[in-house]
């Protein structure tokens, strides 16, 4: 397939040029916080940084990080950074408790954001002969509104359908001719086992979608292409920096591309907050350079991930960030080692088992222990003990490859772990330190 | 003969094990034969008992982990030298014995044992031509 381009000129502008972007961009930004941000400003006072200190990214190391706290303080006006007049919309994060994150956006501010999301569709195949159905929520959550922009700057044919409503969803995209899917991986999964059990796959004319918004496995990547028969493209956003499409995936289908005339990409170590080189892995964080309304500088994510800077079949210079690995909110250090619950789970799901496993974490004489309670599932029971044995083996060298340090697996009766309110205890630490 | 055998992931735990022969005794299910493979942390527990369709719906309504295998009983008589003569018989023959049981009765003289073997028409074949080891009814 030719490779497409939503702005050719953008992405792929020689790296001086996107350098040349950003140096500019963040020296015009990190004026306009100072003087439209009294919140972010008291905080580069406390750092003892001026606008006049930051000469081009290479300074950006200088600035504060904000975090999601901080946004919380500030609601609700604390981070709109234009007059009220200038904003035309805001969105806000799902977040289930205390104060939610409202996010401002000014005309252009959306369509920056719609450029995005434009590029992300282009950069997946879809083109104005395409008919779009998104059912991602719409509403607050940036998830609908963000690829339904992006759809119409492509010319898509765009089905609003928001989320649920299966049964409309299906009609319509046999009816319509759906050939482009957008929504969650979990949903895009779920409309495969419909499409299945209907036997309506003959009916359905999808070739590609973008489903993001959640964690997603390799393994529910081939799912999902088996069972609806299309590419699956990831894409990373978050609406603190404005929603979907702050990354994308392209073609390679091995990472995403940050749209870097945006956003500054850097990754930093969790624990001490110093920025890590290319290629190692930590705590991802983003400067939004050009955008008005809310311009976040140095906001911590949380999603723990890899960069990397390299030639990309697909002829895009974007510098491209791995699949989230995790959260540091759940990170684990375990005889001095990172430990990530979801690369458990993923050696776990690999294995043929279910997600529902718990790690237990505790200190005996001294040394971190680290046991993973497994639930075992009917096609990995048998009634030979060796059998079990082997596959507990399995288990244990996988989990010593993943994580680097030795795990104990115990296998545990069905439904055994835990849950509260439906939702399974991934982690006890059991240590007092 | 070929008999399904159920076996059941159980934790080794106090009280597991007393938990599954209630929820069996409860629902009229009766054991003919129990036998216990264990590990530090679980067990299997491998059973045959008068109605194993009624047992292995009952396990699984309650989320036990099944899985059901056909196995052999045969009969060997009640004498020095009666299982080794079958064993022989069978070595002879090329069939392993994975792992083997005893039945809680016996009858006529003779021991019943339960046997796994990969291959149980085979040793049904076998046994065809040697009556002495041979069970036609069950329980």
């Amino acid at each position: 397939m030719e490779n497409q381009y939503y702005q050719k000129e953008i992405e792929t502008a020689s790296p001086e040029t996107l350098r040349k972007w950003q140096d500019e961009r963040l020296v015009k930004q990190v004026r306009h916080v100072w003087n439209d941000l009294p919140y972010y400003r008291k905080k580069m006072e406390e750092a003892g940084v001026t606008p006049d200190d930051i000469k081009s990214r290479d300074d950006l190391y200088k600035l504060p990080f904000l975090t999601k706290d901080d946004l919380r303080d500030a609601y609700p006006y604390g981070f709109l950074a234009v007059p009220r007049k200038d904003c035309v919309r805001i969105q806000s994060t799902s977040g289930t408790t205390g104060k939610r994150v409202v996010a401002f956006y000014t005309k252009e501010d959306i369509d920056l954001w719609e450029d995005c999301c434009a590029r992300a569709i282009t950069a997946a195949g879809g083109t104005a002969d395409d008919v779009l159905q998104v059912c991602y929520g719409y509403g607050l959550f940036t998830g609908g509104a963000g690829l339904h922009g992006g759809s119409h700057k492509v010319g898509c044919m765009t089905l609003p359908m928001s989320s649920g409503n299966t049964d409309r969803q299906l009609q319509f995209m046999e009816d319509l001719g759906t050939t482009f899917l957008c929504c969650t991986p979990s949903y895009a999964q779920y409309l495969g086992e419909c499409v299945k059990e209907r036997g309506l796959s003959d009916r359905i004319h999808l070739r590609a979608g973008i489903f993001g918004a959640e964690a997603w496995s390799e393994e529910m990547r081939r799912d999902i292409e088996k069972t609806l028969g299309l590419k699956a493209y990831d894409i990373y956003g978050l609406t603190e920096i404005s929603g979907p499409g702050v990354a994308f995936e392209c073609c390679e289908q091995n990472g995403m591309h940050i749209n870097e005339d945006h956003f500054i990409a850097e990754i930093i170590d969790p624990e001490t907050g110093k920025v890590l080189p290319e290629g190692e892995k930590g705590e991802l964080v983003f400067t939004s350079v050009d955008k008005a309304a809310f311009p976040l500088i140095r906001y911590r994510t949380r999603d723990i991930c890899v960069l990397h800077r390299g030639k990309c079949s697909c002829g895009r210079t974007f510098l491209k960030m791995s699949k989230p690995m995790g959260r540091t909110d759940d990170m684990l250090i375990v005889k001095g080692v990172n430990v990530f619950p979801s690369q458990i789970e993923t050696v776990l799901m690999e294995l043929g088992y279910t997600s529902n496993y718990q790690i237990v974490v505790d200190r005996v004489n001294a040394t971190d222990t680290i046991e993973v309670l497994v639930e075992m599932t009917a096609e990995n029971f048998s009634d030979e003990l060796g059998k079990i044995t082997a596959i507990e083996k399995n288990i244990l060298s996988a989990l010593k490859a993943m994580l680097g340090i030795s795990a104990k697996v115990r296998l545990v009766a069905p439904k055994s772990i835990e849950r509260s309110e439906g939702k399974a205890i991934r982690v006890i630490d059991k240590r007092k330190i | 003969m070929t008999l399904n055998q159920i076996s059941v992931f159980l934790e080794n735990r106090t009280g597991e094990l007393s938990a599954i022969t209630r929820l069996l005794s409860e629902n009229g299910v009766d054991l003919r034969a129990l036998n216990i493979a264990e590990t530090s942390d679980y067990g299997i527990i491998r059973f045959i008992s008068n109605d194993q369709r009624k047992a292995a719906a009952i396990l699984s309504a309650e989320d036990y982990v099944i899985s059901v295998t056909p196995v052999s009983a045969v009969a060997v008589p009640d004498r020095p030298g009666g299982l080794s003569g079958l064993l022989a018989l069978m070595a002879d023959a090329g069939l392993n014995v994975g792992y083997m049981y005893s039945v809680f009765s016996e009858s006529a003289g003779k021991a019943i044992m339960i046997m796994r073997v990969e291959d149980p028409e085979k040793l049904d074949a076998l046994l065809a031509s040697h009556p002495e080891y041979r069970m036609d009814e069950f329980c």
